[in-house]
């Protein structure tokens, strides 16, 4: 599903240059569940970026579904993210000026379809979080686990393959922390998503299927 | 797409308020500035109502002498300018053509209707010199002696259209007080300020120079001879006329010049106003125009973290573009359906007199055009900034 090789990712400034990943080689397959794991600094982030399309490697090549995207132009993988890969974030991302429903929609608002259409999808992802009720409350009317669910059902209302969540239970305490860690296994059982999580918490990267652990850029395991 | 930028706005109503209420100022101004410019463009492509080429014109003063010395002399003119093989016709007049003065008014009746009209003064020769047509009725004849009980005029058309709703004027009494003025002619314009000037209500009243009543000319202040010359009166000629008529009277001044010498200086003048008013309104969009960049570009690098989502959701860069460049189009819109309630009640209410609705609506699509311009390349550069923002780097924004 998502392969990585020799992917090395180097920040260069004026008079300094930072090495963030050195020499990754990764394959993901379909349906994979996998979390990151690895101390602060240490090339989480910015791997989950790369496998996002949102940043590119300095050296290596990505592969979505065996096709290789270093060269894709800025629409092409805007097409590919809005259509493969669905973002959770540590911190939600929502966007206070808009409703759950209407946050939701976002993805949808970037592919052609009818406004009737576009609201059905959002309707029926935040049910599948379990939301139904709050799809007129604005972000900052719930509390960090609703708002971490709108974020899930944002990720999911297109469909993707792939759902690369950063950190998904960082801001929540633990027990919304699981409420999380349970959509996410469910929607990698009964949909049969592939996921990759980065987070700290060792209770939740036991529940996945792989550990990828990196050291200072590197992986490790 | 357009959905959501309708809703992202309208949810950002009270962040938008004073953005959208600077807008809405600058809506209205420029709006009632361009009705005034319309408006005055409107007349420069309008018939002026008479001809001022080959024309040129005596003016004359005179102190301390009696009116039997005034008449006498002026009989003197007559008869050098009657022997002045150039000169096809002339004509007096005290009409203020092309002169920043304005016509004297008064209020006229007819039934219960009340109107103020100006009031020009010319002699029977006036409508050959100035080539005024006749839309309807007559025009004096020198040869008559008006009737002293309804002295005979000749009207503007917009005189006739205002006062009598059968359009026809001719034969009809106006009354001011014991005066009564009876309509022998109508004439489409009479514009005597400059081609930028507005129609009027212009009453002409006559002039008489013979023999018995010239003094009727009273005092020498806007009184001008309107000389009708072959077209080859030059510099020579007007010097060799000017002391003509030095030697007929060398203790009065006397100036001859060309009329359309002084149609620039009328025309500056009566721009003056719009002149004015024009520079206040672009300063003022101007800096409308610096306040909105600014805000438009504080908000996109506030709204960075936002930006970066929405990469990451899979908008392309150009969408962002179109975005930053709709929502602020988006927020004009409702800026300018507010201003527009306000600017439609100029028509409706008739708040400006002697505005056609025809000219609002010029101007209001003229000012909501101006607008939306302003808008757009005040978008320009904030958006194309936020399409380099980096997603990946973008959402570590909170």
């Amino acid at each position: 599903m998502i392969s990585l090789k020799g992917i090395e990712k180097v920040y260069r400034t004026d008079k300094i240059e930072t090495t963030a990943l050195r020499n990754i080689d990764l394959e993901v397959a379909q349906g994979e569940l996998v979390s990151v794991m690895g101390p602060s600094g240490c090339g989480k982030s910015t791997l989950l970026n790369i496998m996002g399309l949102l940043d590119k490697p300095t050296h290596g090549e990505v592969l979505i579904e065996n096709a290789l995207v270093n060269n894709y132009g800025d629409i092409r993988l805007a097409k590919l993210r809005n259509q493969k890969i669905g973002f959770i974030f540590q911190s939600f991302h929502l966007i206070n000026d808009l409703s759950v429903v209407d946050n939701v929609e976002l993805p949808l608002i970037y592919r052609l379809m009818p406004n009737k259409k576009r609201r059905e999808l959002a309707l029926a992802a935040l049910e599948r979080v379990g939301l139904s009720t709050r799809t007129r409350h604005f972000p900052n009317q719930l509390s960090g686990g609703q708002r971490q669910r709108v974020a899930i059902a944002r990720a999911i209302v297109g469909n993707p393959e792939i759902i690369l969540a950063d950190e998904p239970t960082g801001n929540l305490d633990s027990v919304m922390g699981n409420e999380i860690m349970d959509i996410l296994l469910m929607l990698n059982q009964e949909q049969g998503t592939t996921i990759v999580m980065v987070t700290h918490d060792e209770h939740l990267a036991i529940k996945t299927q792989r550990v990828i652990r990196l050291f200072d850029g590197a992986q490790v395991s | 797409m357009n959905n959501h930028l309708f809703k992202l706005i309208w949810n950002r109503r009270k962040r938008n308020f004073v953005t959208s209420l600077g807008i809405f100022i600058s809506f209205l101004v420029l709006f009632l500035v361009l009705v005034l410019i319309v408006k005055t463009m409107g007349n420069y492509v309008k018939p002026i109502g008479y001809e001022t080429d080959d024309l040129w014109f005596i003016t004359f003063d005179w102190i301390d002498h009696t009116e039997d010395e005034i008449k006498e002399t002026l009989l003197l003119v007559n008869q050098a300018l009657d022997m002045e093989p150039d000169i096809e016709e002339y004509a007096y007049s005290r009409a203020y053509i092309y002169s920043p003065m304005v016509m004297s008014a008064t209020n006229l009746s007819y039934e219960d209707a009340a109107l103020n009209c100006h009031i020009a003064w010319g002699d029977a020769s006036l409508a050959e010199v100035l080539s005024i047509p006749l839309a309807q009725g007559v025009w004096f004849d020198q040869q008559t002696t008006p009737d002293l009980l309804e002295e005979p005029i000749v009207v503007t058309q917009m005189l006739v259209d205002d006062f009598f709703s059968d359009g026809i004027g001719v034969g009809k009494v106006l009354e001011r007080g014991e005066d009564r003025f009876k309509i022998i002619g109508v004439i489409d314009e009479f514009r005597n300020g400059s081609k930028f000037s507005n129609s009027r209500r212009v009453i002409i009243r006559q002039m008489i120079h013979n023999a018995s009543t010239f003094t009727d000319l009273g005092e020498s202040m806007g009184l001008r001879i309107l000389l009708k010359v072959d077209g080859s009166l030059d510099a020579d000629n007007e010097m060799k006329l000017i002391k003509k008529l030095k030697a007929i009277a060398s203790d009065w001044s006397f100036d001859v010049r060309e009329l359309n010498s002084i149609k620039q200086s009328a025309a500056l003048w009566t721009l003056v106003f719009p002149g004015i008013l024009t520079i206040i309104c672009i300063f003022m969009l101007v800096n409308v125009g610096l306040g909105l960049f600014g805000v438009i570009w504080y908000r996109t690098d506030r709204r960075k973290s936002e930006i970066g989502l929405r990469r990451a959701l899979g908008a392309p860069a150009h969408k962002i573009y179109r975005q930053i460049i709709g929502e602020a189009l988006v927020l004009t819109t409702f800026s300018l359906l507010w201003g527009s309630l306000f600017a439609l009640q100029f028509p409706l209410l008739q708040v400006i007199p002697d505005i056609e609705t025809s000219t609002y609506m010029k101007a209001y699509l003229l000012a909501g055009l101006i607008i939306y311009i302003i808008t757009f390349f005040c978008a320009l550069y904030p958006s194309r900034k936020a399409t380099r923002i980096e997603p990946a780097m973008a959402l570590h924004y909170e």
